[in-house]
């Protein structure tokens, strides 16, 4: 079949790609100078900014004073973010059905420590003004660190609507952050792309996370303080075994057995309390490196990998990154055949085969048909989007005529001698063909459009999808011609009773996303012309459902006694009544809104009427109302 | 075969119509001499043959066809219809409803039409094992292993023959006037190509016809003008300052080349930007042609190579019409930096054609030929583009010598090897002649940087290949700048022993770029990188002996031998010998996959040519009831009243949907270069502009841009389907602003346009009509100007 097209295996190409720019042995480089110049004691000391031609580069340093690794040991507990700081990644889709987005609570406790640093702030905001492009890099413990002010600097730019300004977080060795519902909105931001988690072999940090928390608090600190050692005083190394073999072993089996529980879980809603990867991976060893974004092949990777390695190797592998990086960013001179001599004939075999080559993974290794496997899941993961937008596009075709008959029902009744406007036409239908045909056209499309933002979540489809003028015009011409006929299905069901009003409790999220994407596309000037006539839909797609509700103020206000209430009710109708009064003034509600029958019509003359009725009612008692009733 | 029965069939034809020609007496063909008429006999004779892979659309289709899909199709079928049934009477016993009455009806439909299915699937594989039966008792001995495989079979003979006519067609018109073949060597040569195609498929064996060609036949040039050619290219080299182009014509050749001295300043390499590079600019229109029709981009060059050009051309122009007016096969030769020159020289000369050829008819419509070694990169992946929209490509042969460094260079930007580039040019230079010691520390430290920022670029482009969709691909992009030259044209690359591997696919060339001077081990680098660098002066005495050096073609990517064993023969010695790692070859595959994916595309839109008629009939159809009801179509369209209006907008969308894809595809470069050249997508899509432009989105822009681009007109002139548009908008300005002196130039210059274009017949009456928004505007309009508006004369009748 044509669908599964693509018959290479790039995870190589894409970590040659990486390898072959300067920008993971520089952020190395950076990495080690602030690790030696830094002093653990001051905060303020663990972090380096500097600008390499055109970018400017955040390093931390990978060493931790004995406190703040007491804090990342002992608060091993997954936190909420803070909304001040991360709110993008805050924004839930499905309230209550899904896990808030958690991470760890001494990483980010690390992460504030630094943050509140005023050195910090200030130097980040010097360097975004000066550089084309930011890297931020980190290793080990300060890794996550680093990842959490990317988080923290992407959400900040998103918020202050600056000029995109690319971000790169580049990580060595870094353990595992926060939960699957973090990895799930990096992935809804489209920020997973600026995430590099460079893992070696056999390293143990980045798994050890799987492993749950307060399982071994003393081994870590035993872990993290050999690491320390080792770093600030390699000639000491010897004396710094106060971890003797058989915890190595113990901490070892541990994380295998975790990670072997995860790796056969195909599905990740298994477990969800636990940590889960986000962004990039890049698999280094000696002989090369691979690159892989789907979590779940990740982790698999991550299992498989370690299986290869020993305890003192998992332990020891995690200060190697320098050997590493050296090795690999000067690959690219070096032709680079197989060394098994024969070759699979297919090409994706053969492709396959050199990248587990690269991953120093050889073909008699027991793991290899696994890691075979891994790698082909990671493809067919990869692959699809294309060819799913293409599949959009038929489908699209497809149900444009249910559109075009909505738009047609809506034409016949603008002219029908009713003059209803197809709102309340739809919200009083009977049940006749029509109706039903056009009911029947609403669901099938809010169907598709949900599909689209399915797959969209899931990662299913390209990730500038939402660029793309065809699909942001597209939805944005669905939702003008179709809310408004949800929004008369919602109240003619009285749904507005149980679950409160629409654009509140009641509104699909699909319109709200599709809102978003119009907004966010680039506006040329020509679309900025005045209208001369009435819209042909209406520009404000919850008009109707605003409409409902000023209509339900109005009604309370006849009956309202209180006058703190009667004075937020009449802020609600004056606010509608002047948006209201906007739009039909620029001409941006089509002709339906005001049809002679039309609710909006009749909301008016009953406006008219209280406030008539209101002013003779003043004019005999002016005391009791003070005159503050009457607009 | 069926087919070589047609061929003969078609050829005989052929020859019947000469032969009728001259019996008529037609004066042209009884003074044409027998070349012409051979000529005349391949024009007519090509269109038929490439036809062929036409008329066989449904076999190329048929090989898609999974054979046991398609023949249990219908048992599965039937035993799901069990299946339903057996629940229908499930369900019938406990409700009763019009569910199951309409289930019911549903169930004997499927029934009834599955029992014609299979009825014609009978037929169908009876004929096709009939068919198959015949050509097996006369072919091979084996069996096939199903009757469909006789499709794949035909499907790879129409292959070979596209191929064949690709072939004839580029030797066909610079061999036009080379006195040497005859007619009957020219017929010879093609039967002998379509026997060798034939051969070629059955054998399949690559390293007897690699042994079997000689260059000079697979990019149609005489071995001696490439020689001659190399040696005027260094030559002129050695030219004073002053003179800026070498000449050589021999009275009795029949070729004038043309040879360019490089330069060595650092500075005419490049300028300004990262990379040296310019954007062409639209106007004046030098080099109109370089560029992308419908996304209208427009190609970048080296800015240092397109100034130096721009300083030699004034002084060329006179000497080439001259050539040109002596009928002889023009040559642009340049070696290193004149290899640019060269290439923008011919550009030129390919734009310039058609007015030479209008000035002086007696001109040879011959293209020239250009031949470069060692030149650097030239232009972005639009030149290269442009060029096979043109289907100029083949006029372009580039020499690179497997190490040599130069036609790398330009993948790196400037900051990263100025100084080095400055001492390695300096010793390259052939003017300079106090000796010098061998740079070699310069050589390492130029080379690490070139390979550094190629394996970058070629990554980047084999991720795409490959289809790699993961995000930090394009966020490394803003982190570190790829250069933007592609290669484009025929490379020969010159592995230094005794083969020369030719490649056209420029997506493959930019992988050879890198792979092949990688270092087989770390020891070899410095060796290897001042190599590098003296391996540019060595192109004529690698060439010396161009006729015996072995041949290897990289088109047919697929099945490439991947493994890089010792022991490899043929093509896999080739590759070898070339540096091609394993994973070299797999990004060469990856660069033959998308080639192939882009035809794949472009068939598929083919296929969809049946549908856009279909929708384009209906709306005209829809036009014409329109006008017959006096009321404009596209009026008609605004109001949407009748089913049959509704019927016509739902076909609007259904075309929309189409033209959609192509747009995109064309906006991905997912379309074959070609595509934009097509006459008959070119008229689809101006019908289609025509019909449905209310609004006006991108797509219609795209056609637009590709009739008034194969027009040869300036943009925005075609654009009677803005008419609607333009009126709307002058409507909205009238009303708005109330005083007709603000609008009145513009309503001028919309009327003088529409009595054009009615004249012309882009426009149709029936926007004169009573009730059309664009007569009932118009009479909104002072008396005084009505009375003396040009158009006045439609309107009143």
């Amino acid at each position: 079949m044509e669908h599964e097209a693509s018959s290479f295996e790039s995870s190589e190409m894409l970590a040659n790609h990486v390898a072959s720019s300067p920008l993971l042995s520089e952020s190395w480089r950076l990495c080690c100078d602030i690790t030696t110049a830094a002093s653990p004691s001051i905060p303020g000391q663990s972090f380096v900014m500097k600008q390499v031609g055109s970018i400017g580069y955040v390093a931390f340093s990978s060493i931790i004073s004995e406190a703040e690794a007491g804090i990342c040991c002992c608060n091993g507990n997954l936190v909420a973010l803070d909304d001040q700081f991360f709110s993008p990644l805050n924004k839930q889709i499905n309230e209550g059905e899904e896990e808030p987005v958690l991470v760890h609570a001494g990483f980010l406790r690390l992460f504030f420590s630094i943050y509140a640093s005023p050195s910090f702030q200030t130097q980040m905001m010097e360097i975004i003004q000066k550089s084309k492009s930011i890297v931020i890099t980190g290793h080990s413990v300060r890794a996550t660190t680093a990842s959490l002010s990317t988080l923290w600097l992407l959400s900040h730019l998103q918020k202050s609507n600056s000029p995109s300004l690319p971000i790169l977080c580049i990580t060595f060795g870094s353990p595992l952050l926060g939960n699957a519902s973090l990895s799930r909105a990096i992935l809804r931001e489209r920020w997973d792309g600026n995430f590099c988690h460079v893992v070696s072999k056999h390293d143990i940090m980045p798994r050890l996370l799987f492993v749950p928390p307060l399982h071994f608090i003393n081994q870590l600190k035993f872990l993290l303080n050999f690491w320390h050692l080792s770093m600030t005083s390699p000639q000491f190394q010897t004396l710094a075994t106060q971890l003797n073999n058989e915890q190595k072993a113990e901490i070892f089996r541990s994380v295998m057995a975790c990670l072997e529980v995860l790796a056969q879980a195909e599905e990740a809603g298994s477990e969800t309390r636990a940590f889960w990867p986000f962004g990039s991976y890049f698999f280094c060893s000696e002989e090369g490196a691979i690159c892989m974004e789907n979590a779940t092949s990740v982790i698999k990777m991550m299992h498989l990998m370690l299986m290869t390695g020993s305890p003192c190797a998992s332990i020891e592998d995690h200060l190697k990154y320098g050997d590493y990086i050296g090795k690999i960013s000067y690959q690219f001179l070096k032709q680079r055949n197989s060394v098994d001599g024969d070759i699979p004939e297919s090409c994706y075999e053969a492709g396959v085969a050199l990248a587990l080559q690269s991953s120093a993974i050889s073909s008699q290794e027991p793991v290899s048909t696994a890691a075979k496997d891994c790698l082909k899941m990671a493809r067919r993961m990869g692959r699809t989007p294309n060819l799913n937008v293409a599949d959009l596009a038929i489908k699209l075709s497809m149900i444009n005529p249910y559109r075009a008959q909505i738009e047609w029902y809506k034409a016949c009744c603008d002219d029908s001698d009713e003059q209803m406007g197809y709102y309340d036409s739809f919200k009083l239908r009977g049940v006749s063909k029509r109706d039903s045909k056009v009911n029947m056209n609403r669901i099938m499309l809010g169907k598709f459009w949900d599909g689209v933002i399915d797959k969209l979540e899931n990662n299913d489809l390209p990730h500038d999808f939402h660029r793309r003028s065809k699909w942001v015009n597209a939805s944005q011409f669905y939702m003008l011609l179709v809310e408004p006929l949800d929004i008369a299905d919602y109240y003619r069901n009285g749904h507005h009773r149980s679950k409160g009003h629409y654009v509140k409790h009641g509104r699909p999220r699909r319109y709200e996303i599709f809102e978003r994407w119009w907004k966010e596309r680039r506006v040329s000037n020509e679309e900025n012309n005045k209208r001369s006539r009435l819209a042909s839909l209406t520009q404000d797609s919850c008009f109707w459902a605003e409409l409902e509700e000023a209509r339900e103020c109005l009604d309370n206000v006849r009956s309202e006694r209180d006058p703190n209430k009667l004075d937020l009710l009449w802020q609600n109708i004056n606010n509608f009544e002047k948006h209201a009064v906007g739009l039909v003034e620029s001409k941006q509600v089509s002709k339906d809104v005001l049809a002679r029958n039309s609710s909006y019509v009749s909301w008016v003359d009953d406006l008219r009427e209280l406030r008539s009725q209101l002013r003779q009612f003043s004019v005999k008692v002016p005391t009791l109302v003070n005159g503050k009733l009457v607009p | 075969m069926i087919i070589l029965r047609r061929l003969e069939f078609q050829e005989q034809e052929c020859n019947v119509t000469n032969n009728q020609r001259s019996k008529t007496g037609d004066s042209n063909s009884e003074s044409s001499t027998p070349k012409e008429r051979d000529n005349e006999y391949l024009k007519q004779g090509l269109p038929a043959v490439e036809g062929l892979s036409n008329e066989f659309t449904n076999v190329k289709k048929a090989v898609r066809i999974e054979h046991d899909t398609f023949i249990n199709t219908c048992s599965s079928l039937a035993s799901r219809i069990v299946e339903i049934r057996q629940l229908v009477t499930r369900c019938a016993s406990s409700e009763i409803g019009s569910f199951l009455k309409e289930m019911k009806g549903f169930l004997e439909d499927c029934e009834e039409e599955l029992k014609l299915v299979r009825e014609k699937q009978n037929r169908t594989m009876e004929l096709v094992k009939r068919t198959a039966e015949y050509y097996q008792a006369r072919g091979s001995k084996e069996k096939w292993e199903h009757p469909l495989q006789l499709f794949v079979i035909v499907k790879e003979f129409l292959g070979m023959v596209d191929r064949v006519c690709a072939d004839i067609i580029v030797s066909f018109p610079s061999q036009e006037m080379s006195e040497p073949f005859s007619v009957l060597d020219k017929r010879n040569r093609f039967t002998r190509l379509i026997l060798f195609y034939l051969r070629k498929g059955r054998e399949e064996t690559r390293s007897e016809t690699m042994a079997s060609e000689r260059l000079g036949e697979v990019i149609s040039m005489k071995e001696e003008v490439i020689k001659k050619a190399c040696s005027i290219a260094m030559k002129a080299h050695e030219l004073p300052e002053k003179q800026l182009y070498l000449v050589e014509k021999n009275g009795g050749s029949s070729d004038v080349i043309f040879g360019f001295p490089g330069s060595w300043s650092i500075s005419d390499w490049f300028s300004g930007s990262p990379f040296g590079e310019k954007k062409i600019d639209p106007h004046p229109p030098q080099f109109a042609s370089l560029r992308s029709i419908g996304n209208d981009q427009v190609a970048t060059v080296n800015e240092a190579f397109l100034t130096r050009f721009q300083a030699i051309l004034p002084q060329l122009q006179n000497e080439v019409g001259k050539a040109v007016a002596e009928r002889k096969q023009i040559v642009f030769t340049g070696h290193s930096s004149a290899g640019p020159i060269a290439v923008l020289m011919t550009v030129w000369f390919l734009e310039n054609l058609e007015k030479f050829i209008k000035s002086d008819p007696s001109t040879s419509r011959m293209p020239p030929i250009c031949v470069t070694f060692g030149s650097p990169l030239v232009g972005d992946f639009i030149f290269n583009h442009a060029l096979r929209r043109e289907s100029w490509s083949h006029y372009f042969i580039h020499f690179v010598m497997r190490y040599d460094i130069v036609p790398r260079v330009l993948l790196a930007p400037l900051s990263s090897l100025e100084p080095e580039l400055k001492i390695i040019l300096h010793f390259l230079n052939p003017k300079h002649t106090t000796p010098m010691p061998e740079p070699t520390e310069e050589a390492s430290a130029l080379y690490v940087t070139v390979m550094r920022n190629a394996s970058s670029v070629a990554c980047h482009a084999a991720c795409h290949l490959m289809g790699n969709t993961n995000k930090l691909s394009d966020t490394l992009l803003s982190f570190v700048e790829l250069s933007p030259y592609r290669p484009f044209g025929t490379y020969v690359f010159c592995t230094g022993d005794r083969e020369l591997v030719v490649v056209k696919n420029p997506d493959t060339v930019l992988q050879i770029l890198f792979y092949s001077s990688q270092l087989s081990s770390e020891v070899e680098g410095p060796e290897i990188a001042l190599r590098s660098v003296k391996d540019h002066l060595n192109y004529q005495s690698d060439l010396q002996n161009l006729e015996t050096k072995g041949v290897a073609h990289l088109d047919n990517l697929q099945g490439l031998p991947l493994s890089s064993n010792v022991g490899a023969a043929g093509l896999g010695l080739v590759l070898n010998n070339l540096g091609l790692s394993t994973r070299a070859r797999l990004c060469l595959c990856a660069a033959g996959e998308l080639e192939e994916q882009k035809w794949r595309n472009l068939e598929k839109i083919n296929k969809k040519k049946i549908d856009i008629e279909r929708g384009l009939l209906a709306l005209e159809g829809y036009k014409t009831r329109c006008e017959a009801g006096r009321l404009s179509y596209y009026d008609a369209f605004k109001l949407s009243k009748d089913t049959d209006d509704f019927n016509a907008n739902v076909k609007r969308l259904e075309l929309a949907g189409i033209f959609d894809e192509i747009k995109e595809m064309l906006k991905r470069y997912e379309l074959p270069d070609e595509f934009e050249g097509h006459r008959e997508w070119i008229d689809i899509g101006t019908r289609y502009r025509r019909i449905a432009e209310p609004g006006r989105p991108k797509r219609y822009r795209y056609t637009q841009r590709w009739l008034e681009y194969a027009l040869k007109i300036s943009a925005g002139s075609s654009g009677e389907s803005c008419f609607w548009a333009e009126v709307e908008e002058l409507c909205l300005r009238t009303i708005n602003m109330g005083l007709f002196e603000d609008v009145k130039a513009h309503i001028l210059s919309l009327e003088k346009q529409v009595d054009k274009w009615v004249q012309d017949r882009e426009l149709g009456d029936d926007i004169f009509f009573e009730d059309s928004t664009f007569v009932k505007w118009w009479k909104t309009l002072p008396q005084l100007h009505r009375s003396g508006s040009c158009i006045a004369k439609f309107i009143n009748n």
